[in-house]
């Protein structure tokens, strides 16, 4: 158990924010994030997660690590090529801190092991790559009524969000509006046709854009476990790195029921 | 009345930039008409996933659209 002394000394540069202090460190310190995708954005959003200290961290990826990772992801080092992605990243968080708990997954998440993966978890982060995973994501976290930071990029351009916040004043037992807020399922239906959009692979990006974008969604986490103000609930960022033009649109549901 | 149109992710490979001014003579001018009208110049349009919003704010497509406004097409991305 680390000493308090070290605990307080360690993240003593966050501890003075009045969003933070102790209670807030301690909250973190109790929390449970699962990470699906130790890739591009998965990198930056595990190496902010851990040094803010998150206490319970479950890294999902059924990826090894290969050369043309490395020019994005950050965690990763040529010795490494052929080693399970989850199994590098959790090494690398144990060696910054023993005391967080890491669980290294090496599968693919699926509505087959979702549920297990979902067990006591607070939060998911979205690093994935793919529309299959995301709305696998989406639709394991809208039936576990668990909250989910999405983020995806294209070229120079990043989303972020986070769906399925529980309503506070419904969980209370004041049970106007809707349990939860808007999921990724209101705002796109249904994913589009193979090969209308390309990933990382197809259509190119630079390490610094999944940088951004996975510490957004790191600062997102954060902030819904600390309970800030402004969170993304029921909104979409979107940041274009070309035009350093970051702006914030007001979802809405294609959902008749949710409008 | 002009609009001003705003093109996200994949969209852009199908218009010539990613911002566009749109001028409209016609009567009613709803997203469903600007949609139809993006679809005869830009082709490449037709058939693609994305959500519309005006001045920031998802709409549908019977949206009645005003002079000067801000609209957005955004697609879902896929890459992370």
């Amino acid at each position: 158990m680390e000493m308090e002394a070290d605990f307080l000394d360690r993240y003593q540069r966050q501890l003075s924010l009045s969003e933070v202090g102790l209670s807030g460190q301690r909250a973190l310190r109790a929390a449970r994030i699962l990470i699906v995708g130790m890739g591009g954005l998965g990198c930056p959003a595990l190496q902010y997660l851990s040094t803010a200290g998150v206490g319970t961290l479950i890294l999902v990826d059924d990826d090894e690590v290969s050369l043309s990772n490395l020019h994005r992801q950050t965690l990763y080092s040529p010795q490494q090529i052929g080693q399970k992605k989850v199994q590098v990243a959790a090494d690398w968080v144990s060696s910054l801190n023993k005391e967080i708990k890491v669980v290294a997954v090496a599968e693919k998440f699926s509505a087959v092991n979702a549920l297990n993966l979902l067990q006591s978890v607070d939060l998911v982060v979205d690093c994935t790559d793919t529309f299959t995973a995301r709305y696998a994501i989406n639709d394991a976290c809208a039936e576990a009524g668990i909250p989910w930071v999405y983020g995806s990029i294209a070229k120079f351009e990043g989303q972020v969000s986070i769906f399925n916040v529980p309503n506070e004043e419904w969980q209370q037992g004041n049970k106007r509006g809707l349990s939860h807020s808007l999921n990724y399922r209101d705002v796109f239906p249904n994913p589009p046709a193979d090969g209308e959009v390309q990933n990382c692979a197809e259509s190119g990006v630079l390490g610094a854009l999944a940088g951004i974008v996975g510490s957004l969604q790191a600062l997102e986490a954060l902030k819904f476990l600390l309970k800030t103000e402004g969170l993304l609930v029921d909104q979409m960022l979107t940041y274009d790195g070309l035009l350093h033009r970051m702006l914030k649109y007001q979802l809405r549901s294609s959902n008749p029921s949710k409008s | 009345m002009q609009v001003r149109l705003l093109f996200f992710g994949n969209l852009t490979d199908a218009v010539p930039s990613s911002t566009l001014d749109w001028d409209w003579n016609g009567q009613r001018f709803a997203v469903v008409d600007l949609l139809q009208s993006l679809y005869v110049n830009y082709p490449k349009l037709k058939g693609k996933t994305f959500r519309v919003a005006v001045n920031q704010q998802f709409v549908e497509t019977d949206f009645a659209l005003t002079d000067g406004d801000e609209v957005a097409l955004m697609p879902p991305f896929s890459g992370g």
